[in-house]
């Protein structure tokens, strides 16, 4: 901190602070092990990688233990741990279309192509807190119970292990989906151009959407979903809330890189993500009410209250771009979701100010030596302002 | 993908115990063999920028950073690079030896071979069980009859 060198005294204060908090955590972590924080926690683990832009479950998980479970602290940890890093390669662009699948929803349309994939979820469970080793407070009758014997029955062969069709591909092929602004060649003639780097590049407005769906990747949770809630039922009114969701994905895709001495790409292994699509109906002034825009989220490991924000955050981006009040939301994506910095500002309130303060109290001190006394009002002498 | 990418695949997949055992083997063997075993980068830990292509506008974006460890070696003049996901530094550095060991011809070579084609035969495996377990979550919506 900046007042640090000015300062002297208190190095003793801090490290006992240290070895206080250590001395009281470190027999409760030492018995719990990354590998039951992998097991046991994986939406957090997932969580902490998502919001620190680093795929790695062990180094996240010791990030985690470190941190006693506060997420914004392991991101912390992570953030930096990723800041000491070589960049070795660009990966091969991943399709999302090559996802191997362990969840898939599409609450747009009942039949979709392919499955509605459940999964592992507690999505349309009651939320009854169960402590461990007590019975389960709502056991299946007899009817649950066939239904699932039921399932268990099916076999792979009645449902193929398949990639489905998107439901975006459906509305485009129904002429219902407008085209993407983003299609085709950008404004300096690529067809391909390079992804928008946030590691190396400085925010910079208008943004471009490669840089908003990296912002959004890498944002706190919180945030995000803070501001997709604010759009919908804050002052702003920006987006509207028949969004809906028209793919809700988890799975795995390949990680490939192009192997020095031949060229050729290879895989070299799996990062999980969950991925959405948000479809939109275009029923706004000057918008095209025979046509639908879809928005895109995507999210490291399974966190789909990001990908699903991201998604509807997209889609009101693209379709408010250029207006006043899209200036704002592109600001508000690139400049306020990122956990790190929004926390890192908030953390150093607790920092030594004395320098600062002390200043703003001399000048308080001055501005009233040379005051003039108020005049009073009749409002002054009302009850609410009474001391 | 060429057979020396379904080498290289199934190494950077493979169980690190697996792979560090069978570049004991070839470690130890060349030695025996005076045949010269040289590091050429030796492990390290960085990152791979991982970039996707959006469906919507097929347009790339970067989603996050993966954490790889890669290595090179030599064996008798021939080379074997290897990239793998995580930080085990051992396991990278034995993956390239096993690579340098396919593509020189050594006498491990099968043993190279049949750990990557058993690696990517366990991991569709893995991926059968997995969607056999899966199969009783899909939804299939009941019918309701009109009556005519």
């Amino acid at each position: 901190m900046s007042y640090a060198g000015g300062n002297r005294g208190g190095t003793e204060a801090i490290v006992a602070a240290e070895a206080l908090r250590a001395e009281q955590r470190t027999v409760h972590q030492r018995t719990l092990s990354v590998e039951a924080v992998l097991g046991a926690l994986p939406e957090a683990v997932d969580r902490v990688m998502g919001e620190a832009g680093l795929w790695d479950e062990e180094t996240a998980a010791v990030a985690f233990l470190q941190a006693a479970g506060d997420s914004a602290e392991a991101v912390h940890l992570l953030r930096a741990h990723r800041s000491t890093l070589t960049r070795f390669a660009f990966s091969e662009p991943i399709e999302p279309d090559a996802i191997v699948l362990d969840r898939r929803i599409c609450s747009a349309h009942r039949s979709p192509d392919g499955p509605q994939l459940l999964g592992s979820t507690v999505d349309y469970s009651p939320r009854l807190l169960r402590r461990s080793g007590e019975p389960d407070p709502l056991p299946p009758n007899d009817e649950l119970l066939a239904a699932m014997a039921s399932a268990e029955a099916r076999t792979s062969a009645e449902h193929p292990d398949r990639t489905p069709q998107r439901f975006t591909r459906y509305l485009a092929e129904n002429n219902l989906l407008s085209p993407h602004s983003e299609s085709g060649v950008d404004a300096s003639g690529l067809e391909d151009p390079e992804p928008y780097d946030l590691a190396l590049q400085p925010v910079r407005l208008p943004a471009s959407r490669s840089a908003l769906l990296s912002a959004m990747a890498l944002a706190e949770t919180g945030a995000l979903v803070g501001m997709w809630y604010r759009s919908i039922t804050g002052p702003d009114g920006y987006t509207d809330e028949t969004v809906t969701v028209g793919e809700v994905r988890h799975g795995e895709v390949d990680l490939s890189v192009r192997h020095p001495h031949t060229g050729e790409a290879l895989v070299i292994g799996q990062v999980r993500m969950t991925e959405c699509e948000a479809i939109d109906h275009l029923n706004d002034r000057g918008e095209d009410p025979g046509k639908f825009t879809a928005g895109y989220g995507l999210a490291l490991g399974h966190n789909e209250r990001k990908a699903i924000s991201m998604a509807a955050l997209d889609s009101a981006a693209h379709r408010i771009r250029g207006t006043a009040l899209g200036d704002e939301m592109e600001q508000s994506i690139m400049l306020t979701l990122d956990g790190l910095a929004a926390n890192g500002f908030l953390e150093h309130l607790k920092m030594p100010h004395y320098v600062t303060f002390r200043s703003m109290m001399e000048r308080a001190e001055a501005a009233q030596a040379v005051a003039v006394p108020p005049v009073s009002t009749e409002d002054d002498t009302r009850e609410d302002y009474a001391e | 993908m060429t057979h020396g990418e379904n080498i290289a695949e199934g190494l950077a997949l493979a169980e690190s115990q697996a792979v560090i055992e069978v570049a004991d083997r070839i470690v130890a063997g060349a030695e025996s063999d005076g045949v010269v075993v040289h590091v050429v980068k030796p492990p390290e830990t960085g990152i791979v920028v991982a970039q996707i292509r959006e469906p919507l506008a097929q347009k790339r974006f970067i989603l996050a950073d993966v954490q790889t460890v890669q290595a090179e070696v030599e064996i008798a003049g021939v080379r074997g690079w290897s990239m793998r996901m995580g930080s085990d530094r051992h396991a990278a550095m034995a993956s390239a030896v096993c690579e340098a060991e396919y593509f020189r011809n050594g006498p491990h070579r099968g043993q190279v071979q049949d750990l990557a084609a058993k690696t990517l035969r366990a991991r569709e495996q893995k991926r059968a069980q997995q969607w056999r377990s899966l199969v009783p979550t899909i939804v299939e919506f009941e019918e309701v009859l009109e009556r005519s």
